[in-house]
């Protein structure tokens, strides 16, 4: 099976509402703060062996699940010229607010969306981690999806991660 | 263009920068900022100069925003400066309540676009020319001289 088939299988494995709600907020946040939304581009990966910085939010509740928002460094610079009005050294602190704050962002607005479709889950704080070449692994229960984004600063991927069985809308935890 | 100071109180720069970038947008005025970390030390900034429109974090160490909010509100001085609370979608419910609470003007929640933030200070300075007319007005700066 080819990795990009691999790919579009697992994407669907996932409940279409996370999906939907991760995308939507991915591009309104996008687009709130650089007027410009970016587009899916499924099929293409980000080469493994590069700085990066990944902000990482969890979320419990009716759907126990993942995000980590992976940012290349080109990418991250030129972003964090439209977030702060001037670019930010790649090596700061900064650069560390930046992904975990844009990840909190997004991380609010999905809770809301899946709020909307009945699915109610609370938010961890963000966790950043950055340097070259940098993975997220999750146990063999959780299945991952890779959504890379085009947007004009550059490429990046939004990590999805949720376990095999998910609990859905409208079902409590106690029914397991 | 009319200027206005406004202080944006948030404990992450990133998140102050993108408040300000966000204000020069929505072209409503030519800004000039204040910034502060906390409740606290927006306070102690609010005593040295004269601030227009205060847009502060829901969730801050030290002075929430909603104590901040408070502590303006009970001070005569200040009392009547508008406050906008910026949050997010997770704490909107309680936004909500401290809207009605402490007397803050409007909230925004991330993530916000320039038209919305401009929407949300048109909006006060409507709510301001109301109340102009119902009685006299003792707000102060930029506010005060739009509704005049």
């Amino acid at each position: 099976m080819s990795l990009e088939l691999e790919r579009h299988e697992a994407a669907h494995s996932l409940p279409a509402n996370l999906l939907e709600a991760a995308e939507e907020s991915l591009q309104k946040t996008y687009w709130s703060i650089c007027g410009d939304t970016p587009q899916r581009e499924d099929g293409k990966v980000l080469p493994r062996d590069q700085f990066a910085v990944s902000g990482m939010i969890s979320f419990v509740g009716d759907i126990d699940w993942a995000m980590v928002l992976c940012l290349p460094r080109d990418m991250a610079v030129a972003l964090s010229e439209r977030f702060m009005g001037q670019a930010i050294d790649f090596d700061s602190t900064d650069m560390n607010d930046l992904a975990g704050e844009l990840a909190n962002i997004i991380a609010g607005d999905v809770k809301a969306r899946l709020g909307e479709r009945g699915i109610d889950v609370d938010l961890s704080l963000p966790t950043v981690v950055k340097g070259r070449g940098v993975e997220v692994f999750f146990s063999d229960e959780v299945q991952t999806v890779n959504l890379l984004f085009q947007a004009r600063e550059g490429a990046f991927v939004m990590t999805l991660a949720a376990p095999t069985s998910p609990i859905g809308a409208g079902q409590s935890r106690e029914e397991d | 263009m009319i200027k206005v100071t406004a202080m944006v109180v948030d404990d992450s720069k990133v998140m102050r920068n993108l408040v300000k970038q966000t204000l020069k947008k929505t072209g409503l005025a030519e800004f000039e900022f204040q910034e502060a970390e906390d409740g606290e030390e927006a306070l102690e900034k609010f005593d040295e100069t004269i601030t227009d429109i205060v847009f502060a974090d829901w969730n801050m160490p030290r002075m929430s925003g909603i104590a901040l909010a408070k502590e303006i509100r009970n001070n005569e001085k200040n009392r009547r400066v508008p406050i906008i609370m910026v949050t997010s979608e997770k704490a909107m419910g309680k936004v909500e309540q401290a809207l009605d609470e402490v007397g803050a003007n409007a909230y925004v929640t991330k993530p916000f676009t320039p038209d919305e933030m401009k929407q949300k200070i048109e909006k006060i300075i409507a709510s301001l020319g109301n109340k102009k007319q119902q009685k006299s007005d003792k707000s102060g700066g930029f506010f005060k001289n739009l509704v005049s």
